[in-house]
């Protein structure tokens, strides 16, 4: 990357690119986080409502909402990626491509809803 | 549209793993992209798990039992490497871009270190599951 010239002829390879690189950054933050909580109501250290005291403040909704947009607009550029890569058939590559957009969107939308809709 | 004259030959598009030979900054690769499948697929049982953690009580404990259940154990514990293990290796591929270990005895060694951190990962986690 350092000391190149031109970013090649598709003139778009450098946003996704960089995009993917900023999300990364956002879930290695949040993500771990997450992960944490999760093994720690798994372990019993913490119950169900001290759990919902973590994640339902609105501090915890924001971080929340902040780690699903990063998380699914990384998984979406990385799954793109691989498929980009393997799946050489266009006929079949953007109807992949197609499903995988909705799907994520699909459970982002749902995600949020979940996570907006506690009750304070 | 133009039509491209195709040559003879087949040029490689993208990877081609049948011709390379293997070795470990290839693994570290690769196992980026199944680990990051594995991660993707997981989106739709996080949401599962969130909805149940986050329901009734009655839902809570439903959930918990499945995350103690052996497929919610082993699911979590798969999960859970790929995520040490993507996290790890990710932060490789950044210091990488930024032009670090790029000479190829640092491309082995970091590989070397996102791997061990991976199989590390993966015997802790099984040890507190379990």
């Amino acid at each position: 990357m350092l000391g190149a010239e031109r970013y090649g002829t598709a003139h778009n390879g450098l946003g996704d690119w960089y995009v993917q690189r900023l999300t990364a950054i956002v879930v290695a933050l949040l993500m771990p986080l997450a992960y944490l909580l999760l093994l720690a109501v798994y372990n019993g250290a913490l119950d169900q409502m001290q759990m919902l005291d973590l994640v339902d403040g609105y501090i915890g909704r924001m971080l929340h909402t902040l780690l699903l947009i990063a998380l699914l607009t990384h998984a979406y550029l990385g799954v793109k990626l691989i498929v980009e890569d393997y799946v050489h058939m266009a006929a079949l590559r953007i109807p992949m491509m197609g499903a995988l957009l909705i799907g994520l969107a699909g459970f982002g939308i749902w995600w949020l809803s979940v996570i907006w809709a506690w009750a304070a | 549209m133009p039509t491209v004259k195709r040559p003879s030959y087949s040029r490689p598009l993208s990877p081609r793993l049948a011709v390379y030979r293997w070795q470990l900054p290839m693994i570290a690769s690769l196992a980026h992209r199944a680990t990051g499948i594995i991660l993707a697929l997981f989106v739709p049982v996080y949401l599962f798990i969130l909805t149940g953690l986050t329901g009734s009580p009655d839902d809570f404990i439903r959930q918990m039992a499945w995350m103690h259940s052996v497929p919610g154990r082993l699911i979590l514990w798969l999960t859970g490497t790929a995520l040490i293990y993507h996290l790890v290796n990710g932060i490789r591929f950044i210091l990488l871009d930024a032009g670090w270990f790029e000479a190829r005895d640092s491309m082995r060694l970091t590989a070397r270190i996102s791997v061990g951190a991976g199989v590390l990962g993966a015997l802790l986690l099984g040890g507190f599951l379990w």
